[in-house]
């Protein structure tokens, strides 16, 4: 059949392969690999010859291992089983002609049927448990198909760059893991390729992988719910290490302006039409190209303040770290231009190269995080070799100090800036003790802790998360780790809130422990916890909590007052209007309610272009820039409190309820049109 | 206290939908009927106060938008908590966002009140070939007793037809009340407080 057609077509070695390693020790293994060989590279053959089978000469051919026969055609059938009609016809006949009398019978059942074929493919598992074993060995590579087969983005570049080398390459690697050299060996002189070790981690994986990925939104629409699931559960370490080795790198824009900053006749830049504004130099930039913008950013009259930070900040919503660098050591190398006298060319290169140094210098102390490796390694050079040979000693000592000082700070924890000591925390006696419950702690003490374990997450926010919506984009989530995190910590201290109501079955005590959790949001919006007071509040308004009436009658009048201030002050009634007009006017430390940042950014985003006549529109930017401006305004002053591990580990929720679940807890305690007489 | 809130407050609408569906496009298209203009637009958009005849007398809504805090799941039924109508966008161009929008009609039709009006609105047709149909969009909304309409937030078909037509499906003045805010609460501020006067125990003993 099908084998001895393929040894005319062209696949003799890898026959003659599994003839020679048949001397191996592990026979069963390579018989897999074989099929791995086989599979890729008789597929288009294969359909001729079934159409022509030739059941004689199979019979004929004395077989290798007893149960060869039976796993090329469990390959076979597995990898053509379409609706076919006469196809499976075939197919079946030649199972029929090859196997013994029991595994017909099974066969003929499955006709017609895939599920027949999983019933085959089960019943030989249970009778060569050998053969499963081997399987089961192989999995590695197996598990690298059925991966890229699943994540169909670029599935033709994919299926394009799986060729036979690359085969060969993973069987090889394989081999070598579990140290058979001597078949490594075979297959070299057989296939004609020689073995190269880290060949494929280092590069063709990562290919594969980085083009499997590339369509992520094609992922995101069929794998949307798993996807989910492992962002929450810890599927952010997964994309973490996935950056590290670089194979989720962003997609820089190819359209990056690449010709040099000082050849450029095309770029532009437009101002903001304010006629009154005659000084020059605090113009508003309304649009430019990225070379007339580093030019602006670096002009040798004058320095924009504003601008330079607004730029910083906001910059990776148009361009990358690497290009902004390649722009601005461009711009410090000026060219000798004809039109200018000698005494004005040096006066003006200074200025120019003063400039490039103050931006790098703003830069590394605003976003140090910016700087890859290779991007440091690069300013290293410029350092040590370029300011050098242009005698600035004194501007790269300043650069290396600046340097120096956010490498020192990447490791070092978060600075509180308070010098007195935080307030004594109000930790009730039986801290220690093992069955410490929540309800033993002072409500203004649960309000610090769980400030400070917000602030923990929200001080790490960046600007860059907060840049072309990435946290709400299937595609640019990896950007946003920390404001995915910090929304989660908001969704699970709701659900928590939740939760703590309906572990109890008698309204009564439900009723205290929202009278709790009232008096924990007041002491939460002392200390200007807005986010916190949010999630209570919206916990309390869930679907499954603000159906309780009963428990909600038995919260005191004076404290359901309170909570109806919280929500109007929350409210989102005019976009927020009365809890805007609060937050600017209290004093930090405050952690703002994040959502109406979003929000706002989402409607900046999509209500300007991010272009305006192929230029970068940079009004848009300055709208982001005020925004992530307030927010940072607030992640700079710190809580100077006391963190208490024991009521942090109080505060987790052991068992997550999904939504549904909470409801039906809800519904069970106090039934939809329920008398007060009827539930406990 | 309830009283003096609704005569200050107009009948509150939400839009609702998966992320990038558009939503805030629409409200931008509405607002400005301009899709994507020059001018800088700031955050007043988020939400639109629209006005719309009905029997010779304006009918005053106010449009909610989410946009951007989709994350915030345990937040969604305050938003819709009080509204008297909602838009559920999706887009048609990514069927996972028409899953999803059925999710919110579940959810609205559980959860929210039972006379809260729903519109699905199928957003981006432009990016639909002419011949598709919205075939079973249309009988689901059918089934479910939705308003539908057809939008697209960049040529700008379809939009204020939406908002305008949505309004007039809307309940009038007089409905108003029991779309209250706060329609369990204001039940039972009412009742005598039980347990009003006790002194609350801090530990809960179960």
């Amino acid at each position: 059949m099908s084998k001895s057609e393929n040894n005319k077509n062209g696949t003799s070695s890898a026959e003659q392969f599994l003839a020679q390693i048949g001397l191996e020790p592990f026979p069963k293994f390579q018989m897999e690999a074989h099929r791995l060989i086989m599979k890729h590279v008789k597929v288009p053959q294969l359909s001729q010859s079934v159409n022509k089978p030739k059941i004689q000469k199979e019979e004929e051919h004395t077989f290798l291992f007893p149960n060869e026969s039976i796993i090329n055609d469990s390959i076979e059938f597995a990898t053509f089983v379409e609706s076919d009609e006469e196809f499976e016809t075939q197919n079946d006949l030649r199972i029929q002609e090859q196997l013994h009398e029991e595994e017909k019978i099974s066969v003929l059942r499955s006709k017609k049927e895939i599920k027949g074929r999983e019933e085959w493919f089960v019943k030989i598992m249970e009778k060569h448990p050998d053969f499963k074993d081997i399987r089961e060995r192989i999995d590695p590579i197996s598990r690298t198909e059925t991966f890229l087969n699943i994540y169909g983005g670029g599935k033709k570049e994919v299926c394009e760059s799986i060729n036979d080398e690359l085969v060969y390459q993973l069987i090889m690697q394989y081999f070598m893991s579990l140290g058979y050299k001597k078949s490594k060996k075979m297959l070299e002189k057989q296939c004609g390729t020689k073995y190269q070790p880290q060949y494929l981690f280092d590069a063709r994986i990562q290919t594969l992988i980085r083009v499997a990925l590339r369509d992520t939104n094609v992922i995101w629409d069929t794998h949307h719910s798993e996807l989910e699931n492992e962002i929450n559960g810890g599927g952010i370490d997964l994309i973490n290490h996935l950056r590290s080795i670089n194979v989720l790198d962003d997609d820089e824009d190819d359209d990056d302006d690449l010709s040099s900053i000082w050849d450029d006749d095309k770029g532009d830049i437009v101002f903001v039409d304010n006629s009154n504004e005659k000084n020059i130099s605090t113009k508003k930039v309304k649009a430019g190209s990225l070379n007339k913008l580093v030019e602006w950013l670096t002009h040798e009259n004058f320095q924009n303040l504003t601008f330079l930070k607004t730029f910083l900040m906001t910059y990776q919503s148009f361009t990358s770290p690497k290009t902004l660098l390649t722009k601005l050591f461009q711009r410090y190398h000026v060219p000798k231009r004809n039109e200018l006298n000698e005494d004005d060319f040096i006066k003006k290169k200074k200025c120019i190269q003063i400039r490039v140094c103050n931006v790098i210098k703003l830069w590394v102390l605003s976003n140090w995080k910016d700087f890859s490796s290779s991007m440091q390694k690069e300013l290293n050079n410029f350092l040590n070799k370029t300011l050098k040979q242009d005698k600035h000693q004194v501007i790269a000592q300043t650069l290396q100090k600046a340097i120096d000082r956010q490498k020192a700070q990447v490791s070092e924890k978060y600075r509180t800036s308070q010098k007195v000591a935080p307030p004594e925390p109000k930790v009730p006696k039986n801290i220690f003790s093992p069955n410490l419950s929540v309800f033993d702690v002072d409500e203004e003490e649960i309000a610090r802790q769980i400030t400070l374990i917000e602030f923990d997450i929200f001080k790490t926010i960046r600007p860059k998360e907060l840049l072309n919506l990435a946290w709400s984009k299937p595609k640019l989530k990896h950007r946003a780790p920390n404001v995915i995190r910090f929304i989660e910590k908001f969704n699970s201290n709701s659900r928590w809130a939740q939760q703590t109501i309906l572990q109890y079955d008698k309204f009564r005590q439900r009723g205290k422990v929202i009278s709790w959790l009232i008096k924990i949001a007041e002491q939460l919006r002392k200390l200007n916890n807005f986010d916190a007071v949010m999630s209570i509040n919206s916990g309390l308004n869930s679907s499954a909590i603000h159906r309780l009436k009963y428990s909600f009658e038995e919260v005191p009048r004076r404290l359901l007052d309170m909570y109806q201030e919280f929500k109007d002050d929350l409210s989102s009634n005019q976009s927020y209007k009365k809890y805007r007009s609060i937050l600017h006017r209290i004093n930090p430390p405050c952690i703002p309610y994040l959502g109406v940042y979003l929000t706002d950014l989402t409607f900046i985003e999509d209500g300007n272009p991010d272009k305006i006549n192929g230029l970068i529109n940079f009004s848009k930017r300055r709208l982001i820039f005020d925004v992530i401006f307030e927010i940072q305004n607030f992640q700079q002053r710190g809580y100077n409190l006391q963190p208490v591990q024991q009521i942090h580990s109080l505060l987790e929720i052991n068992s997550v309820y999904d939504t549904k679940k909470i409801f039906a807890q809800s519904l069970k305690y106090e039934p939809r049109g329920a008398k007060r007489v009827d539930i406990k | 206290m309830t009283s003096k809130f609704l005569t200050e407050v107009q009948q509150k609408v939400v839009v609702l939908g998966d992320f990038s569906v558009g939503k805030s496009s629409l409200i931008l298209r509405v607002s400005k009927n301009e899709f994507l203009e020059e001018q800088e637009s700031t955050i007043g958009a988020a939400f639109i106060n629209f006005s719309v005849n009905v029997d010779n007398k304006p009918n005053q809504i106010q449009i909610w938008d989410t946009a951007g805090q989709e994350k915030f799941r345990s937040l969604t039924p305050i938003y819709y908590r009080g509204a008297i109508g909602a838009i559920v966008v999706y887009d048609v161009s990514r069927e996972y966002s028409f899953q999803t929008a059925k999710e919110w009609v579940e959810e609205l039709k559980e959860k929210a009140n039972p006379k809260l009006i729903i519109a699905l609105c199928a957003n981006k047709i432009d990016l639909l070939e002419e011949k598709k149909k919205l075939l079973k969009e249309k009988e689901y909304a059918d089934e479910n007793g939705l308003l539908i309409y057809e939008t697209s937030a960049k040529t700008g078909k379809g939009v204020t037809e939406m908002f305008v037509d949505f309004s007039k499906n809307l309940p009038k003045d007089q409905g108003r009340e029991i779309f209250n805010d706060d329609f369990f609460e204001e039940e039972f501020f009412n009742i005598e407080l039980h347990n009003g006067e006790k002194k609350t125990e801090k530990t809960i003993c179960c």
